[in-house]
């Protein structure tokens, strides 16, 4: 079983898949600064004096992490941010479902129609979360430029 | 240190750089430390207020005024939302107009609608709450585009109006009904 979770071809369609996922949801928060600031606001749970650094910095780190696990540069430190962004969306997604608050997520698009359910959210968090996890301990650096160089 | 921590502090120092560029030179720019209101899910409607509007925008309404207006029929009330949005859920005799649809959608709608835009009558648009603009955008557009003077925006919206157990409409609850 640890085989195939550590199989190398699962790895690299697993850094694929969360890097294309990442860079493809940052695009319209980097271009979107103020309205990514707004859906951070809105999830009520961050102080005021961070909701705007975060949405200058997060989307970056998404799209920088993207990048780095999909070309295979410093994968274990992209992993590391990517399952850390997993764990905080889904930790708030969890507290807007309880709090029963509708709220535009802020996910893939900042326009209001990106308005999803927050369980389907979780759920969908939940499955690249393992995805993060297996590239962070059982994944190998197969057809990664880091492994290439050496 | 450890690799992968070096790795993340290499990862974070690149992102923080890029984001200073492009929050820098973005259209779109921010400040650097936000002022958001605080929000609480007290009563209080200015926790509800704008925060992209100007003063030249269309007055904003609260929840005792919009509800106020509604109970005259001659009051217009449009919902700026997406259509799946209507469907789920909308102030009760408010029409569907919009704002953010493609441009052909919007047309086929804003027709339907055009017979009951009259510049003597107050108009007030809404969306879903006050983390959309689709409503500043829609009445923006009645107001500057369209030549209607009376427009208000009520930016509690679909959220605050339901919550407060006001009139309302769900068409897709009485589809569900009907079948």
């Amino acid at each position: 079983m640890r085989d195939l979770l550590s199989n190398k071809y699962l790895t690299l369609l697993f850094r694929v898949i969360l890097g294309v996922v990442f860079c493809y949801a940052a695009v319209d928060k980097i271009v979107h600064i103020d309205q990514f600031a707004r859906a951070i606001y809105f999830y009520h749970i961050a102080p005021g004096w961070t909701v705007n650094v975060m949405a200058v910095v997060m989307p970056m780190v998404e799209m920088i992490a993207g990048i780095c696990l999909i070309l295979g540069i410093m994968p274990r430190g992209a992993a590391t941010l990517i399952v850390a962004m997993l764990v905080m969306f889904i930790v708030a997604l969890t507290i807007v479902y309880v709090r029963g608050v509708d709220i535009n997520c802020g996910c893939f698009s900042v326009s209001s129609r990106g308005k999803e359910s927050a369980v389907g959210l979780i759920w969908r968090d939940l499955l690249l979360l393992l995805m993060g996890l297996q590239v962070l301990f059982l994944g190998r650096d197969f057809l990664s430029l880091q492994r290439l160089r050496k | 240190m450890k690799k992968p921590a070096i790795e993340i502090v290499v990862i974070l120092a690149i992102s923080i750089s890029a984001g200073v560029v492009n929050n820098s030179v973005s259209a779109n720019r921010i400040a650097w430390i936000g002022s958001w209101p605080s929000i609480s899910d007290a009563e209080d409607d200015s926790a509800w207020d704008c925060l992209s509007c100007v003063e030249t925008d269309p007055p904003q309404l609260s929840l005792g005024e919009a509800s106020a207006l509604y109970q005259n029929p001659e009051v217009l009330f449009l919902d700026a939302r997406f259509p799946e949005e209507y469907a789920e859920g909308h102030i009760e005799r408010a029409y569907l107009l919009p704002i953010e649809a493609t441009s052909t959608d919007f047309d086929a709608y804003f027709n339907a609608v055009k017979p009951l835009l009259d510049s003597s009558r107050l108009i007030v648009t809404y969306c879903s709450g006050a983390e959309c603009e689709s409503s500043l955008f829609l009445a923006r557009y009645l107001r500057d585009q369209i030549g209607l003077p009376n427009v208000s925006i009520f930016f509690g919206g679909w959220r605050r109006w339901e919550n407060a157990g006001l009139p309302a409409a769900y068409p897709n609850r009485e589809t569900e009904t009907e079948n």
